[in-house]
């Protein structure tokens, strides 16, 4: 048993939580979630709105505190760490492009931001050897943001600050990576083209990775495993053949 | 005006633009209202009163901006650790730094430094004239203070700092703590008002406790006037045009003052307008530039509205940019 828990980065048990306990309009939003992730996974998530998709994010990244359960990362109990403690292994980028950038500050220096929990300790951020780096990063996107890395992010479209925050996030190197419908609020093109670069650095770090969406196809075409969320609990666990041989328009009738 | 005056203006201006960057590094870069600034810099003029009182004039100055930081700090807790709204706990600062004051001063009103050495006592004696050393040492201390500043902004620390006006909650996704953040910016912030109120007792050889009342207006002032000038763009520039802009401040109150149309103590009445005028004039720009168009519009319309082919000819001409139609292959977007 010992040597199967070092494979597994993310182990849940028992995660509980209720919103508005005692009133009318008590919600359990996460129902005894038990959930274990091995190094490396790449997990799709699909499940209605309010099925507790988020709200197992929120509850991973500490955003809620638990009403009950066990959250070990890579080891080490952090269920009672705080927030921007436990960001230092998890990252996450949202659905509105908005939320994981500083508008008024640059390219270069949003990516030195975030870089600063790898970096090595030095007084100034933009530093030669880091400018090189994320100038490498952002060539691996495609896009030409290396040659704009003194604009200031406010002025990019939505795609491409969504690059930004995925290049942001891999560069700290998490243990987890947590892609909130990373790709909703973007058009169908951009939005293949980001989840494109999404497995090219999920993969290419080897960083595990759970994704929320709710596109079926999506959900099945990236990543290894796909879990199904609803009424607080997961009520599908799809993985190997099983997962492969999935119709999607089967998958579709659960949101029914 | 005379060369005094002019000399007088441009000293005054950059004493209180120390203390307006006080203000603009928890308004504009932390995006904090922070009232506090009124009583640190009222702080800052006690202590370096009382310390030149006593022989220590420099050491006086040095206890004066450390007392800011501090100050700067406790607001600082009030408003992140307990949650406090930033102008509340500003307000709360400021109110207790009174009492604070009138302590420090041993409960006089005021401190007369007649007669004290000074900062500008001590430099003056290799200077020898009093007008070069007032604005050769306040000169000195604003670009000391604006460089070390913006070298500040610059550093991890800094660049953390400014993220965290910008965007706080991208900053803890960073695993940064934001609350150490802002606490390190308003005290920086508070430190500089005291450092402003330091100096200018030692120019004025006067410290009073009631000196503060309306200084956040004047601090406004310098931003607001800065950035109307200079526009909004990047902490250096911001620094720089907020001290310019405390000087051209201090030109527009010297030459409102000589009109005699107003008492000396309606002050406080001419920086609120100022404040009111500069803060209202984008938009009466928006306006009427909004009113422009539409006239020109409306022309145009009156002059080919049975000839719509030609009025849309006439619209194209119009349209800026498109002149310089040739495909010079330049940059997209």
């Amino acid at each position: 048993m010992n040597n199967n828990d070092n494979d597994l980065m993310l182990r849940i048990r028992r995660m509980t939580k209720v919103f508005f306990p005692g009133t009318s309009n008590e919600k359990i939003a996460l129902n005894r979630i038990n959930l274990d992730l091995k190094k490396g996974e790449f997990v799709t998530i699909l499940g209605a709105n309010g099925s507790g998709k988020s709200t197992l994010f929120n509850a991973i990244c500490g955003t809620h505190e638990l009403d009950d359960g066990i959250i070990i990362l890579d080891g080490s109990d952090i269920t009672w760490e705080k927030e921007h403690k436990r960001a230092l292994h998890i990252s996450r980028i949202y659905q509105d492009p908005q939320m994981g950038t500083a508008p008024n500050l640059t390219i270069a220096e949003n990516l030195a931001l975030a870089y600063t929990r790898k970096a090595s300790p030095s007084l100034f951020p933009l530093n030669k050897k880091d400018y090189r780096f994320f100038h490498e990063q952002l060539e691996i996107l495609e896009m030409d943001l290396e040659l704009r890395m003194n604009t200031k992010i406010g002025l990019l479209s939505g795609g491409q600050r969504q690059a930004v925050s995925l290049v942001m996030e891999i560069i700290s190197q998490p243990k987890l990576l947590l892609l909130d419908e990373h790709t909703a609020a973007l058009d169908p093109q951009t939005s293949e083209r980001i989840l494109d670069v999404t497995n090219k650095f999920v993969r290419g770090a080897g960083v595990t990775t759970m994704m929320i969406t709710h596109n079926v196809k999506d959900a099945l075409t990236n990543g290894d495993r796909t879990i199904v969320f609803s009424n607080g609990k997961i009520v599908h666990d799809y993985r190997g053949a099983e997962r492969d041989a999935l119709d999607p328009n089967d998958l579709q009738r659960l949101y029914g | 005006m005379t060369i005094a005056q002019v000399l007088s203006a441009i000293q005054l201006g950059l004493l209180y633009g120390i203390l307006a960057v006080g203000l603009y590094i928890p308004f504009r870069i932390l995006d904090i209202a922070d009232m506090s600034v009124q009583g640190t810099f009222t702080m800052g003029m006690i202590i370096a009163a009382v310390f030149s009182y006593n022989r220590m004039p420099i050491l006086g100055i040095v206890v004066a901006v450390l007392g800011g930081a501090v100050f700067g700090i406790v607001t600082g807790i009030l408003h992140t650790k307990f949650n406090i709204p930033s102008i509340l706990s500003g307000i709360l600062t400021m109110t207790a730094l009174y009492t604070v004051n009138l302590l420090i001063a041993s409960g006089k009103a005021n401190i007369s430094l007649i007669g004290k050495d000074t900062i500008y006592t001590i430099a003056d004696r290799l200077i020898n004239n009093d007008q070069v050393t007032r604005t050769v040492v306040t000169l000195l201390i604003v670009i000391l203070m604006t460089l070390a500043i913006a070298v500040f902004f610059h550093t991890r620390t800094g660049l953390t700092i400014r993220a965290t006006g910008d965007n706080a909650a991208m900053v803890r996704h960073t695993s940064i703590n934001t609350d150490n953040m802002k606490m390190i910016g308003l005290s920086l912030g508070n430190a500089m008002a005291a450092l402003s109120g330091a100096l200018i007792s030692q120019y004025n050889l006067f410290a009073d406790v009631n000196s503060g009342t309306g200084i956040l207006v004047v601090a406004l002032a310098a931003i607001i006037i800065g950035e109307t000038l200079f526009k909004r763009n990047g902490v250096t520039l911001g620094l720089i045009s907020t001290v310019v802009g405390s000087i051209i401040y201090r030109f527009i109150i010297a030459i409102a003052l000589k009109f005699d149309v107003l008492p000396s103590y309606a002050l406080n009445l001419i920086s609120t307008i100022i404040v009111i005028i500069a803060l209202m004039l984008p938009a009466i720009k928006e306006t009427r530039e909004r009113k422009t168009k539409k006239r020109l519009h409306q022309e145009l319309v009156n002059k080919y509205l049975n000839d719509v082919n030609n009025l849309s000819a006439e619209v194209e001409k119009r349209i800026p940019g498109q002149r310089t139609n040739g495909k010079s292959g330049g940059k997209n977007e």
